[in-house]
């Protein structure tokens, strides 16, 4: 199954909230254009360069009014996006546990450092598109908008003062890859220090009586020192990437002083249409679409990654657990468990088994074709050697391994 | 992307002043008193501190929780150990054990040791008996100073042992648990906990002394194998061999063996007592024995039940006499103690 269909399986535990910010997306991303618009009729009213609709206080009226609009819409997308992304999370990490429990753990299985690891942030990783996808359609309409709206002022200049934005993400692109080694380094030492600092913890008496406090301190110290090498290698390589990233804007705005001065002498760009661009390239849903899109596609690539991570830990049966809708509500308290499964009349008279069977997949030991019957008040003694199969009988009696054969009835 | 309420307050507060701006500009330039590049440039630079503006103010916003976890931190650095330390280290010799009319209790009104003494000369092995709850466990925290008695002295080599400095006492005492907590670090530092002033000509000579050499020698990199926390891949009698280990690598003067109540299938069975002989040779030793067979090699043995003694003398002398609980147990097996 292709990454794209587990991810719209993602959007499934939560489409409303998911359509909802997308829309408002719209609005949020938008709105910032119109302030572009208002400048640009603000200085031709200036000026009076080119004939102007609207009085100058009409328009630091208008700027005024669009605050509060923004404001609004701005904590409205915050409300559904954050809500979004807290619902996606916590039903990908329940479902996560869900999956985990249904089954006997894996032989083999990570140590509790990386399973944590796995759980804080493969989820987030896997989900991220998602998240990111919940404001998509909005970012791609602005940067549409904007480009539009530059290329009726005069195309050329629309072309030159976005090519850099472009250019310089798709340059970074490139190094992406060089990037990702650094956060993988990171992501291993801090899955060291987290699954230490459990060990250390569950192990303070084994360290008291060996002794061995400071020892154990000083392992720590060096987990840590690790991490924090790791930590500030990666910030160093980010934040050189992010400061290219600026630099385009700036690129950006060389690009339109350095083309704009012979067409503003000619008269045929006026300062209006000069604040226009420079408010778009530096304003941030256009100056940031491009990145945007690029970490997006990235995002996608290390989307898989993860949710392989999250598939290695859990039961191959189980993996469509991990995108069961289950609905949480944050009102009205925890909820209450259910009994009602539980038959009250239900006095165990007989419990018979006929032809149960389990083989351990990596052994191939188990039980096989196993029959009993076990009435009320009798007791029974089983017994056997090491690896005879006693437990797992136990086991598949109790369903905590899948039987191959089912014949267990009470 | 996008963030807290506040952000987008700050950000509308900032974009206000562009609404003055706008409306200074416009009266200074129609007044003549400033040029349109004037009234651009006071746009440009309100553009370049926003950014900046808004990045402070987040900070701001997190200081109360960075207090917060600050104060939670300090709440640790508070935690002083319960157990003080003494300064003028006094060094036990031969260690003997004495426990002269100890009590204990984890909480008020439950005492799990009530007035007990008894005294283990160097060089003997004591077997330690009695059902759970009993106070067993209890008793080898009391020598290893985990916790400090409420009454009575609990000595080491006639020194009290809230008079003998806490890494001394640990250096001199070493305690096998009955499972060994692994790290997920290498089979050298699993050993040595992290001592590297243990060379590893020692380690392997400790392992072959514990009859572990070809288990060593099934390691992928030997020593320098990483063990995942779980131990999957130990078993259970591998992981007591460990904890032997631990100890057998630091040659302490007395060991405190806390036997494994659960049983091994019979091979690693006979390495761990080949291991037990080993580690009690030449060392004063407490063994808390849950099998008959294990009192077979002590010289003395203690019986107690409800933290006080019950039965105390030479093993020889307990199987001879008729009416001893150890006799007793000899003629009926394990159970009636343990269960």
């Amino acid at each position: 199954m292709s990454t794209l269909r587990y991810l719209l399986r993602v959007v499934r535990l939560s489409p409303w909230l998911f359509v909802m910010s997308n829309v408002l997306s719209i609005g949020f991303y938008g709105l910032p254009l119109l302030f572009g618009l208002i400048l640009r009729e603000f200085f031709d009213s200036l000026v009076a360069a080119t004939p102007v609709d609207l009085s100058t206080q009409m328009l630091v009226a208008l700027y005024a009014l669009l605050i509060p609009l923004t404001t609004v819409v701005s904590m409205g997308m915050s409300a559904s996006d954050g809500f979004f992304g807290v619902r996606v999370m916590s039903s990908l990490q329940r479902n996560l546990f869900k999956g985990i429990m249904s089954s006997r753990p894996p032989v083999g299985g990570p140590n509790p450092g990386d399973m944590v690891n796995r759980f804080s942030q493969d989820t987030e990783a896997f989900a991220q598109p998602v998240q990111e996808g919940a404001y998509l359609i909005g970012f791609s309409v602005s940067f549409g908008a904007a480009f539009v709206i530059m290329a009726l002022v005069n195309l050329p200049m629309a072309v030159i003062a976005l090519a850099p934005l472009v250019v310089v993400v798709l340059a970074t692109r490139m190094l992406q890859d060089y990037v990702q080694r650094f956060r993988e380094a990171t992501r291993e030492a801090t899955s060291q220090v987290t699954g230490s600092v459990g060990e250390l913890v569950g192990a303070v008496q084994a360290i008291k009586i060996a002794n061995a406090e400071g020892r154990a301190i000083q392992h720590f110290d060096i987990l840590g020192d690790v991490r924090r090498q790791a930590f500030l290698k990666e910030t160093v390589v980010a934040a050189a990437l992010d400061s290219i990233n600026l630099m385009s804007v700036t690129l950006a705005m060389g690009a339109i002083l350095i083309s704009g001065a012979h067409l503003m002498r000619a008269g045929t760009f006026s300062l209006g249409d000069f604040a226009l661009f420079t408010t778009y390239v530096t304003v941030w849903p256009v100056a940031v679409f491009p990145a945007f899109f690029g970490g997006l596609l990235a995002n996608y690539k290390r989307s898989r990654v993860s949710l392989e991570r999250l598939f290695e830990v859990l039961p191959p049966e189980s993996r469509d657990v991990l995108f069961e809708r289950n609905l949480m509500s944050n009102a009205g308290g925890a909820p209450r468990i259910s009994l009602d499964h539980v038959p009250d009349s239900g006095r165990l008279e007989l419990l018979e088994l006929v032809g149960l069977t389990y083989r351990h997949p990596d052994t191939d030991r188990g039980i096989e074709n196993f029959s009993l019957r076990i009435g009320r008040g009798t007791f029974t003694v089983i017994t056997g050697r090491i690896g005879a199969g006693k437990t797992t009988l136990l086991e598949t009696l109790l369903g905590l391994v899948p039987a191959d054969a089912v014949g267990a009835s009470f | 992307m996008t963030s807290s309420g506040a952000w987008q307050m700050s950000l509308g507060v900032l974009e206000l002043g562009n609404v003055v701006a706008m409306w200074i500009g416009a009266y200074l330039f129609l007044s003549g008193s400033v040029t349109i590049g004037t009234v651009y440039l006071v746009f440009h630079y309100l553009r370049l501190v926003k950014f900046p503006l808004l990045d402070i103010s987040a900070e701001i916003q997190n200081l109360p929780q960075a207090r917060a976890a600050v104060q939670r931190i300090r709440e640790l650095f508070d935690v002083g150990p319960t157990l003080p330390d003494t300064d003028d280290a006094r060094s036990p010799g031969e260690l003997s054990v004495e426990f002269k009319g100890v009590s204990f209790s984890y909480l008020p009104e439950r005492s799990v040791l009530k007035d007990l003494s008894f005294e283990l000369r160097p060089g003997r092995v004591l077997g330690v008996l009695g059902r759970m709850g009993s106070g067993k466990t209890t008793l080898s925290r009391l020598v290893f100073r985990l916790c400090d008695t409420d009454r009575g002295v609990v000595q080491l080599g006639g020194v009290d042992v809230r008079e003998i400095r806490l890494d001394e006492l640990r250096r001199r005492v070493g305690m096998v648990t009955q499972d060994a907590q692994l790290f997920n670090a290498s089979v050298r530092d699993n050993l040595t906990l992290f001592d590297n002033s243990i060379d590893d000509g020692r380690i392997v000579r400790c392992l072959d002394d514990l009859g572990q050499e070809p288990w060593l020698r099934l390691l992928p990199e030997g020593l320098d194998t990483v063990l995942t926390a779980g131990g999957d891949q130990l078993s259970a009698g591998e992981g007591q061999l460990v904890a032997f280990a631990r100890v057998f690598l630091r040659d302490p003067d007395l060991v405190i063996l806390d036997e494994a109540s659960s049983r091994l299938d019979p091979a690693t069975e006979s390495v761990v007592e080949r291991a037990v002989d080993s580690l009690l040779e030449g060392r004063t030793a407490i063994i808390i024995a849950h099998q008959l067979a294990t009192l077979e090699r002590v010289d003395d043995i203690l019986i107690i039940d409800d933290g006080r003694v019950v039965e105390h003398g030479s093993r020889e002398a307990l199987a001879a006499a008729e009416t001893s609980r150890y006799s007793g147990l000899l003629r009926t097996g394990m159970e009636e103690v343990l269960s």
